[in-house]
């Protein structure tokens, strides 16, 4: 940890330097748009160095979140996701271009170079800037969709894990039947059949469909804790059903709740990305990661870049909340140590 | 008839009718040609799939290249897509023809012509396929087309006569130019409402060269060569129709020698490839599509009012002169789209008129946006006034070429403060019944002209014409077309079409954004490769491959 | 085992049900319907889209359409397909050979590459060979999968021209001798096969490489160890055969995995199967063909899961007392 951190405020200091100019241009022209970043951007390094300072103070310590501290797993992880929120959230200070603009048309497809890292596309817009920007949408989408699913999730399966009976046996032949629905398929006839849907409107999309499977675990963890001694007892003594839940059951829950949300926003990134390829993801011309790849495809030949660098995004992403699930999952299921 | 693009539509291609050397030998390029036991196969892939092999229902141009494959007309319109009189028309099912009076024509049916079931095509036939275009159940696209032939009558079983309603120049055009004649033994059999679902629209029994012999779920078209045509053995066995959404891996193929001709390569890039590849000819053809970006007049919310923001005129036109028509022209068809003064296609007789020239002129878009009081007074880089934002939809169905225009313009409108949000419909049928009903502030389109422009104009823009989707209306300009469409001297025709364009230039009604070429792309084996605008599958099964250049699919034969 | 199989089978058609009502609901609450779909780009008269509506039984309350549905289904009909004018099962009988032929490949792939891979990991926990292939696994498996086909498709397809990239078969292919059937059929399978397969594989080598290594935690590999077996016995006859267990459950798992991966991979690669099929229905509001490939699904959701069941209790003892 005390490591990772040195290296990040090196990485910020640098960064701070390189791209001062930048920064100062940033500052001088006055909107929050501009203005959050460049202030972030310098407080990025000085950040990082005073939690160095501090990590090297306090460390020795037990717990979970001591334990995952020295994950090495769980740092990579944690360290590009950490990268690509900072890098989504500073956009405007790592690159100078508008992702939208398109400057000269006819000098458009241009090859990776200093000026455009990640090259030009089909209508001379930079795609690093539009990778960047095409973030907060993909990002954007996963996490709301992975609080919503977490949030249903959690309440029908505590619902039929408390209930039992009828309730339950409904609640979970209902899961059954969104577990065996085509995943693919419905969100395909859904999002062609509604047509151009909105930010909020994908991300419900995305949460409603995607419960099932943790309903299912905190219903057997439910259950299971049920079993166990001390929720027994509290029961037995007559503990009313909310500070059941509360006290009881929901810390236990809580591992594997965090652990399906970390896999679930990068699962959300892959399926959101899909439709997008299959062309039902953000409107145009605004990015959105799946989005650059599909409009890609007419120059993909003679501009492949355009389709690489998006796809390795995806793919960083992915692999970072991965690790961090993993990690997590090992972290805090104390078998497994 | 007007039918919305996609659609394609070709302009003849120097056709190597008569090799050089060919035309050394006596019998010239006539004589019958020789297939060494196998003529050829040609495997064509489009991005679109044809839905019927019936003339009749076809309303997209796959279906449309499929029926010329397997229907013939009475008589095949000239390359040079002629529509006055005769000329130019070459004998299809009919083998002679005269113009009895001013309001008959009398036409002579080949007498060899068969149905494929080798029953005899007859005058009943033709009576029959009138009724069936005329049909509102049916409701084929070119119905509206057949209004002046007020009557089709058998004289004897090889003779017919087509009425009209008074004397225009167009008469025979009209009579030869929208029918492909239809088989009545078979189609009479079943209920008109029941013929789109009908297998037979999938497995017709036609006149023509080809017939279907294969059509699977995949949209994978197997057609094989009528040996007994009338008319002349085809140069070819077989023509093998297949789709492919994906215009890149169309040329892929093209390249790697999988597929023998695709109708429409797009963007330089992929022409490029196809002109490096030694065994393919690119063929750039002009066409008859123009695309445009339609205002709507009235709001869509209320059509009893005027649109708030478009019904105005000086909006239209600062927003039409803020849009560097050139630039997406180029950026999205290389060179080979141009930019119409109007709703004109390229291979449309009156793209010669002298019109004048719709400027890209951003400046002045300004000076009318700020006389008229708009500004960015919040600044949030929108322009405003009294609190209105100047913002507007367009809709656009799921087509790469149509994203990447309004993108464009999106771009283009917005350095100016204007705001236009692009929505993305699920699909074609949705964008376009939203567009037939009103429901769009903007909306982009294509319409594919007939080598007679007129029809498509008064369909289109005239006023309450069934496809004025944005509600556009002009006296003046209906007043124009109707005295065109009632038989002008032919001194007055060219003036009064300069006239009726420049009501429509003047007003604003769309942004006329490009005619696109189109570039085929086909193998270079093939000889006789002849394409006339609008229909690339009417002269199709003269294409013949040379003994010494088969491949082993041209070797396969008809078994 | 009887009434075990009665309540499983029950609670199939429980699930199959419920994804039949949903579909149906779903897509006739969607605006847009086949009847406007059918003439793609004609103007058409109200009239004519009614006359349609009435033939296809498209018209009257939902729940008559419903009802109607349901019964025609129970009795084996899927209806019409109203843009391609021909019985649903016709679509699905042409479409499905090219889905089961793809499947099967991946499926092969994705478990003899996955199981190698996991094993030999497994075999050597925590070494250097192990965490590289971690990584290579955790890439493949993060890849979007599309994207995945797009970049083999770019490679090996356009580029090196060693594949075709689109399609199942060459145009010509039913006029090819037996043995040119068998070999263009295997060079068009070559990339989407591989694509699918080696996403697929490496979730199985992840999975794998756990079960592994758990099998090495337990008591009789120690005691195989002690009696001096050698180390590529122990790993191939013990901890391989214990962990292959798990695997057999997670085949049955992967079968809507595939199906899933294959609406994608079908997509890029233009290979005409189910999952195509179904993208094109959803298309032109092809109902019947929607309704019908949903159905097929959860039915090989439900028959995988089904699978699954019955093998883990054919195989591991422990698990028929329960």
């Amino acid at each position: 940890m005390t490591r990772w951190l040195l290296t990040a405020g090196i990485l910020a200091a640098l960064t701070v330097i390189v791209r001062f100019g930048r920064i100062v241009q940033l500052l001088t022209t006055p909107s929050p748009e501009t203005i959050v970043p460049a202030l972030g951007a310098l407080a990025l390094p000085v950040l990082a160095f005073a939690g160095w300072r501090w990590s090297r103070r306090a460390t020795d310590g037990r717990g979970v979140w001591h334990r995952l501290a020295r994950n090495r797993t769980f740092l990579w992880g944690s360290g590009v996701v950490a990268v690509l929120i900072l890098a989504t959230l500073l956009a405007p200070v790592l690159t100078s271009f508008d992702p939208n603009a398109q400057p000269d048309l006819r000098a458009a497809t241009q090859a990776p170079s200093l000026a455009h890292p990640f090259g030009t596309d089909f209508y001379n817009r930079d795609v690093l800037s539009r990778v960047l920007h095409g973030a907060r949408w993909s990002l954007g989408i996963a996490v709301a969709s992975v609080t919503l699913l977490v949030v249903i999730g959690t309440i029908v399966g505590l619902a039929a894990g408390m209930a039992g009976g009828a309730v339950d046996v409904v609640l979970m032949r209902i899961v059954d039947g969104g577990l065996a629905m085509p995943r693919m398929l419905l969100l395909l006839v859904i999002a062609s059949m509604w047509g151009n849907l909105s930010f909020l409107a994908l991300a419900t999309l995305l949460g409603l469909t995607g419960w099932f499977g943790l309903s299912r675990i905190v219903r057997a963890e439910v259950l299971s804790l049920r079993g166990r001694p001390f929720v027994a007892a509290a029961e037995a003594l007559g503990v009313g059903r909310r500070r059941l839940i509360v006290r009881h059951l929901l810390p236990n829950l809580a591992a594997p709740i965090s652990v399906t949300a970390a896999l679930g926003v990068g699962n959300i990134i892959l399926i959101e990305a899909s439709l997008s390829y299959l062309g039902l993801g953000a409107p145009p011309p605004d990015p959105g990661w799946g989005n650059i790849i599909r409009e890609s495809m007419d120059i993909m030949l003679s501009a492949p870049w355009v389709a690489f660098f998006p796809g390795v995004a995806i793919f960083l992403t992915v692999v970072g909340f991965s690790l961090i699930g993993d990690s997590l999952r090992s972290a805090l299921d104390p078998r497994t140590e | 008839m007007t039918t919305p693009y996609p659609r394609g539509s070709y302009m003849r291609y120097a056709s190597a009718v008569c090799p050089l050397l060919g035309s050394l030998l006596l019998a010239g390029c006539a004589a019958e040609f020789s297939c060494e036991g196998s003529c050829g196969t040609a495997v064509i892939t489009t991005t679109g799939a044809p839905n019927t092999a019936l003339p009749v229902l076809a309303g997209s141009v796959p279906s449309q290249v499929l029926g010329d494959l397997v229907f013939l007309p009475l008589a095949e319109i000239g390359d040079d897509l002629n529509y006055l009189g005769d000329d130019g028309f070459e004998p299809r099912l009919a083998r002679r023809w005269s113009f009895e009076d001013s309001l008959t024509i009398v036409f002579e049916l080949d007498d060899r012509a068969t149905w494929q079931d080798g029953m005899p095509v007859t005058a009943d036939d033709v009576v029959f396929t009138f009724d069936l275009y005329r049909d509102p159940v049916v409701n084929s696209v070119a119905r509206e087309d057949l209004t002046s032939i007020r009557a089709v009558t058998a004289r004897d079983e090889h003779t017919v006569a087509f009425t009209f309603s008074h004397p225009y120049e167009e008469q025979f055009y009209d009579a030869a130019y929208h029918m492909r004649i239809h088989p009545r033994h078979i189609v009479d059999t079943i209920p008109r409402s029941e013929l789109a679902g009908h297998p037979f629209a999938r497995s017709p029994i036609g006149n023509g060269p080809l017939r279907v012999a294969r059509w699977d779920a995949s949209s994978t078209i197997e057609l094989v060569a009528d040996t007994t045509f009338f008319l002349g053995r085809p140069g070819l066995d077989r023509i093998i129709i297949q789709t492919n959404p994906d215009p890149n891996s169309i040329v892929t193929s093209l390249v790697a020698g999988e597929t023998d001709f695709t109708d429409f390569v797009r963007g330089q890039a992929s022409v490029d490839r196809i002109r490096e590849a030694e065994h393919l000819t690119a063929i750039p053809i002009p066409s008859l599509v123009y695309m445009f970006l339609s205002f709507n007049f009235r709001d869509p919310d209320n059509p009893e009012r005027p649109h708030p923001l478009l019904g105005q005129r000086y909006i239209r036109e600062a927003i039409s002169l803020a849009v560097d028509r050139g630039a997406i022209a180029q950026a999205t068809m290389g060179d080979m789209a141009r930019v119409p003064q109007g709703p004109i296609s390229q291979a449309n007789p009156l793209w010669d008129l002298e019109l004048p020239t719709l400027p890209y002129d951003t400046a002045e878009a300004r000076r009318i946006l700020a006389r008229q009081g708009w500004a960015d007074t919040d600044g949030d880089g929108v322009l405003d006034r009294n609190g209105q934002r100047f913002s507007f939809s367009v809709i656009i169905s799921p087509s790469g070429l149509r994203r990447q225009m309004v993108t464009i313009m999106e771009s283009q409108l917005g350095a100016l403060g204007i705001e236009l949000r692009i929505e993305q419909l699920g699909d074609f049928n949705i964008w376009e019944s939203r567009s037939r009903e009103g429901r769009f502030d903007a909306t982009v389109g294509g319409w594919s002209q007939d080598p007679n422009p007129l029809g498509s104009m008064q369909g289109t823009w005239a006023t309450d014409s069934p496809n004025n989707w944005g509600k556009y209306g002009n006296r003046q300009l209906d007043a124009l077309l109707d005295s065109l469409a009632g038989g002008l001297p032919a001194e007055r025709v060219r003036g009064t079409w300069i006239a009726a364009l420049r009501i429509i230039q003047d007003d604003y009604p769309a942004i006329w954004l490009m005619s696109p070429a189109q570039t085929a792309a086909v193998h270079a084996r093939f000889e006789n490769v002849t394409m006339r605008p609008g229909r690339w599958g009417s002269s199709m099964w003269r294409w013949r491959v040379p003994p010494d250049e088969k491949l082993p699919r041209d070797r396969i034969g008809i078994r | 085992m009887a009434p075990f199989l009665a309540r499983r089978l029950l609670h199939a058609v429980a699930i199959v049900f419920i994804v039949v009502t949903f579909t149906f609901l779903l897509i006739h609450l969607a605006p847009g319907d086949p009847a406007t779909a059918q003439f793609q780009d004609q103007p058409v008269s109200r009239e004519l889209i009614e006359q349609y509506r009435s033939d296809w039984g498209l018209d009257g309350p939902l729940v008559g359409q419903y009802v109607r549905y349901l019964g025609n289904i129970v009795r084996g009909d899927f209806g019409h397909s109203f843009f391609l004018g021909r019985p649903v099962s016709d679509v699905i009988r042409e479409a499905l050979p090219n889905t089961v032929f793809l499947a099967v490949a991946a499926l092969g792939i994705s478990f003899a590459v996955g199981i190698v891979i996991g094993t030999a990991q497994g075999a050597t926990p925590r070494s250097r060979f192990d965490h590289t292939l971690t990584a290579i696994t955790l890439a493949v498996f993060s890849m979007p999968i599309f994207w995945f086909g797009l970049m083999m498709m770019l490679v090996f397809g356009q580029w090196l021209g060693w594949f075709p990239v689109s399609g199942a078969t060459s145009a010509v292919y039913v006029h090819l001798p037996f043995l040119g059937r068998v070999a263009d059929r295997f060079h068009h399978l070559v990339l989407p096969a591989l694509t699918l397969g080696l996403g697929g594989a490496a979730v199985v080598a992840r999975f794998h490489r756990a079960e592994i290594a758990e099998a090495f935690s337990q008591n009789f590999i120690r005691t195989a160890r002690a009696k001096g077996l050698s180390e590529r016995h122990v790993v191939l006859h013990h901890a391989l055969r214990t962990a292959l267990l798990p695997a057999i459950t997670m085949f049955g798992l992967s079968l809507p995995i595939l199906f899933s991966g294959s609406v994608l991979i079908e997509f890029v690669f233009g290979w005409q199967g189910m999952g195509l099929a179904a993208f094109d229905a959803v298309d032109r509001r092809d109902y019947n063909v929607v309704t019908a490939i949903a159905l097929f699904g959860a039915v090989m959701v439900v028959a995988g899961n089904f699978l699954a069941d019955l093998a883990y209790r054919g195989v591991d003892p422990r698990t028929r007392a329960a």
